[in-house]
């Protein structure tokens, strides 16, 4: 009861953000919060739920901001319905790679060095194809205020369209971890043979993990495109940005529901409180990203979360 | 000739795999330290690169032994994506305090031998890059006489073959795989420290190298040191007769595939022994 | 769309948060100027010699009295760090937003200047940039960014045609070109540039060489220069590359007619002097540049040096231009609020500046009459060498061979190393 009330004052609070704060820099901060706190969920499919950890998710959050740019730049079609192709395009790539990845059995640091290069090879391949724009990129054209086309001249909406992503999504990854697929993920992720001892197939069950988790991430790619309206193939494809997909799933709690949201929100808030305070070493934020993935990873194996969920 | 360069970084790489079972993503963050030490002893002391070797290798060693100690000790029985994770972390802080404390832009160090060249034939070596050339074939060899004969070498391998075993038969682990950590760490260490007469000093220049010595190690098979010798030269070659058929970033395609491959058909390497997944 | 009043008001808010009583009894009013550059990250060297040229340049513009016509306002600069990163960028035009600036200065970097501008753009604040060359930004619309400085074809177009006039004018019997350029975004497109254009000047592409940014060897490509018997080699590549394919053609002794980089990574670079010493010599490269026939030019230069101990580059020179195009503007302008600010910025005529070219914005805020200028390396300077109007040095062309140049230095230089 309490938490229902508690996660209803919450939701209030971010429905009625905009109309209260007057500041763009918030609701941009805002936004970017949320924005992590998406893609960070669709990681945490695979790797906190299903226990597979990519380091190249990058790869599916470029498939999705570049098809719905290219549709868009090259057909007209509205990114609204650009950013489904970009996750079904992201679905069948995910598919390969996990086939590939899961029939050959390979787990752990191994999996996460194979998605890895996978992406890298997109970026280079991007990096190359002149229809795609090649290293320049992709500049979205901008129409104005524009709401067929996902373009806003006003911020505020893209606050609204990135909450109601993220409530989506964290929705589903909750619906998922009672559902008989969530529990066997997590069997597949604590015990495989056990899983499998049990007549869980661990390869559907890691391959549709995939899936789900490309499709998130995809969609992801297409807010970023349009609300900064410019992809290159390093923003796109890069390894920085696997990195930071996982960064806030990871600190916030992998596996959890709200593990991605909690993350973006510490690492958000802590990276504006370091950018204010000590102007002079404007890139010790990063820093101190390392220093709290380490000290997260030795002391909160289970992330922010764990500090009042027990295991 | 970058070959030989690849393999000591993937020498590294290896040893701290085949003993922790654990990727080091920090390793090119480590060569990027040393690079900048060494750019700094010579700026400040007039020190010579390969004299200030001395100085370089034995610190990366003491500070490899004691970020294991320190930093991945403590995360040596949790999952294996913990480890990454914290070698992940380590890379973050390394890197980003190098940007802070050196500033994005790339240095140069130039020595009076720097444009040196032999002539071979019709071609023109140079002086440094068969000076590292030499150096990681020299210290390579010596690596693998300590493994083979001292004890700390046998322990070393005994760690890495069963490291419960090791354990019951009096082998001190945690120390071991700290000496292994610190091992690996002043092999590439060593590697940066003989790059810099030829290339620059950048807080990201790690990289450059890692990325390629990752493709070594899987080619020759994480933790095997014979496989890092060989799939460093093979690299190496390929990459320069690469250079000549495949313009820049197709040859950087065509290793990330290979290297896909291996990693899914092969993943002990060419000359790993193939033990159960 | 911002009204006055409301500009006011934010502004009020913004100024008494930031200073606290202490403007208010501050005499001459303040106008608030913004500036976003990367202060760290990848282009923080770039970044913060923009930074330190509007310093530079407000500083002096105050110690002169301000903005006469607002009773000797004077200029406070909020600079905003973007960390060279997109995201980042976004966030500080927000903040600048907020603190109710005037006008927006920056960001250097072309992949900056794409989310800046567009911002500027959705917050309607005048928006003037610095280097940015990339020819796109300037192609989409928008009302509120101006930029002063040549585009990346401008430069390229200019470049090839004073390379025409050169070997024209010096009997130069120059036919084949090897461009060797980094198969990213600024090589690849500078390399489409010009080996469209060279066949106007009577030159041949004969070979195009791609390579990654990030090799740690170019001993190969180096190779293919020397078969393709080059006239003339371009690299159009950044940095470390650029001085790592230079130092590869020392060590290999490939020579050609000329060396020649339009917005090369290690062009018209007084580091890439003091990295390589007299390698760097007689190298080419069409860039942004100064006026040498400029008065002032020279007090400038050492007004800067003394400031920051930092030889003279173009980074910071066209950033402390940009403080004094907006001066000028504030002044027609007549008060500090955005749509007369841009009115004033549209109607810029600027003549005789330290930059060799006059300021005129079109209908897309591009200075449709700036130019870049070719320089060469002469022992250890960087000299103008066309075109004629502002030449101050005769081109040495073709290049001496290495071997009788490493002969020349050898007995000069002893181990030498730079920071």
């Amino acid at each position: 009861m309490l938490r229902k009330a508690g996660l209803a004052a919450l939701l209030g609070a971010a429905v009625a953000a905009p109309a209260v704060i007057r500041s763009e820099y918030l609701i941009g901060t805002l936004i970017l919060i949320y924005f992590f706190a998406f893609v960070g969920q669709g990681w945490n499919v695979l790797g906190g739920y299903a226990g597979q950890f990519s380091f190249g998710h990058a790869l599916f959050f470029g498939i999705g901001a570049y098809t719905s740019s290219l549709a868009f730049i090259k057909w007209g079609v509205s990114p609204w319905l650009g950013m489904w192709l970009g996750a079904a395009v992201a679905v069948a790539v995910s598919v390969v790679t996990g086939h590939l990845s899961f029939r050959y059995g390979l787990r752990g640091a191994y999996f996460a060095l194979v998605m890895l290069a996978f992406a890298e090879i997109f970026r280079v391949a991007a990096t190359n194809w002149e229809w795609v724009g090649a290293s320049f990129g992709l500049l979205v054209p901008l129409r104005g205020n524009a709401p067929m086309l996902f373009q806003f001249a006003v911020k505020r909406w893209f606050y609204y369209v990135i909450l109601a992503m993220l409530l989506m999504a964290t929705a589903g990854v909750a619906r998922l971890q009672r559902s008989r697929l969530g529990y066997e993920m997590v069997a597949v992720r604590e015990n495989e043979a056990a899983a499998a001892a049990l007549g869980i197939d661990a390869y559907r069950v890691k391959l549709i993990a995939m899936a789900l988790s490309a499709g998130i991430t995809a969609l992801g790619g297409t807010f970023y495109a349009q609300y900064f309206s410019y992809v290159d193939p390093t923003i796109g494809f890069g390894s920085a940005n696997s990195i930071e997909i996982l960064l806030r799933p990871i600190i916030g709690g992998a596996g959890t529901i709200w593990g991605p949201l909690l993350g973006s929100v510490v690492l958000g808030v802590l990276g504006e409180i370091t950018r204010g305070f000590v102007k002079a070493y404007a890139g010790l934020h990063l820093v101190l990203y390392g220093v709290i993935l380490m000290v997260a990873v030795v002391f909160l194996p289970h992330g922010v979360m764990g500090l009042w969920r027990r295991h | 000739m970058v070959g030989g360069l690849y393999a000591l970084i993937a020498l590294g790489l290896t040893l701290i795999f085949g003993v922790m079972k654990i990727i080091n993503f920090a390793h090119g963050s480590l060569m990027m330290l040393a690079m900048y030490a060494t750019f700094w002893l010579a700026t400040t002391f007039h020190l010579d690169p390969y004299l200030s070797l001395a100085v370089t290798v034995p610190a990366a060693f003491v500070f490899g032994y004691a970020v294991q100690r320190g930093v991945i000790a403590p995360v040596l029985n949790a999952p294996e994506h913990n480890q990454l994770l914290m070698t992940l972390g380590l890379a973050l802080v390394l890197d980003n305090l190098a940007l802070v404390v050196f500033k994005a832009d790339p240095r140069t160090l130039l020595t009076a031998y720097s444009q040196s060249t032999l002539p071979i034939g019709p071609l023109r070596l140079n002086l440094p890059r068969l000076l590292a050339f030499a150096g990681a074939v020299v210290i390579t060899a010596l690596l693998a006489v300590v493994l083979k004969t001292t004890d700390i070498g046998k322990a070393l391998r005994a760690a890495a073959e069963e490291r419960d075993g090791a354990a019951l038969v009096g082998i001190p682990v945690p120390r071991v795989y700290a000496v292994a950590f610190g091992l690996g760490t002043a092999c590439v260490a060593a590697a940066g420290t003989m790059a810099v007469p030829f290339f620059y000093v950048s807080p990201d220049v790690g990289n450059v190298f890692v990325i390629t010595a990752f493709v070594v190690v899987v080619l020759g098979g994480l933790g095997s040191f014979p496989g890092a010798l060989l799939g460093g030269l093979l690299v190496g070659v390929v990459e320069s007769l690469g250079g000549l058929y495949l313009h820049g970033s197709l040859a950087q395609i065509a290793i990330f595939a290979l290297f896909i491959l291996i990693l899914l058909v092969r993943p002990d390497g060419i000359l790993g022994t193939p033990h159960a997944a | 769309m911002t009204t006055r009043r409301q500009f006011l008001t934010i502004a009020t808010m913004a100024t008494t948060a930031l200073g606290g009583p202490r403007l208010l009894r501050a005499q001459p009013k303040e106008i608030l100027v913004g500036e976003t550059h990367p202060l760290t990250g990848g282009f923080a060297r770039e970044g913060n010699f923009g930074k330190q040229g509007i310093e530079l340049a407000v500083n002096e513009i105050n110690a002169a009295g301000g903005i006469k016509s607002m009773g000797g306002a004077r200029l406070k600069l909020m600079v905003l760090d973007n960390e060279s990163k997109p995201p980042v960028a976004i966030s500080t035009m927000e903040r600048l937003k907020d603190a109710g600036v005037v006008a927006v200065l920056g960001p250097y970097a072309s992949g900056l200047a794409f989310v800046t501008t567009q911002e500027a753009e959705k917050y309607r604040i005048p928006h003037l940039l610095d280097v940015a060359i990339a020819d796109q930004i300037t192609e989409r619309g928008f009302t509120y960014t101006f930029r002063f400085s040549p585009t990346a074809g401008m430069g390229a177009r200019q470049t090839v045609e004073y390379l025409g006039g050169l070997t024209r004018d010096m009997k130069l019997p120059f036919k084949r070109v090897v461009i060797i350029h980094e198969d990213g975004l600024f090589g690849k497109s500078t390399a489409d540039t010009l080996q469209r254009l060279l066949p106007t000047i009577g030159m041949e592409v004969v070979e195009r060489i791609p390579h990654n940014a990030g090799a740690p060897s170019l001993s190969n490509e180096v190779l293919k220069i020397k078969a393709a018997k080059a006239d003339v080699v371009i690299p159009s590549t950044y940095y470390p590359a650029h001085s790592l394919i230079i130092r590869t053609m020392a060590e290999q002794r490939v020579d050609t007619g000329a060396i020649v980089s339009v917005y090369g990574g290690a062009g018209s670079q007084y580091r890439f002097i003091k990295d390589v010493g007299k390698l760097a010599d007689h190298m080419l490269d069409g860039n942004h540049w100064y006026n040498p026939k400029h008065p002032r030019i020279k007090s400038v230069i050492a007004a800067f040096d003394k400031a920051y101990q930092q030889p003279f580059a173009y980074e910071w020179m066209l950033a402390y231009q940009s403080a004094w195009v907006l001066k000028d503007a504030l002044e027609r302008a007549g008060g500090a609020d955005r749509e007369r600010l841009r009115d004033a910025l549209a109607r810029t005529n600027l003549k005789d500046q330290i930059v060799p070219y006059p300021i005129v914005f079109d209908d897309h805020g591009q200075n449709t009459q700036a130019r870049a200028l070719l320089m060469q390396v002469q022992s250890g300077t960087i000299a103008v060498v066309y075109p004629s109007d502002v030449a101050e040095a005769k081109a040495i062309l073709p290049v001496p061979a290495w071997e009788k140049r490493m002969r020349l230095s050898r007995s000069s230089s002893p181990a030498s190393s730079t920071g």
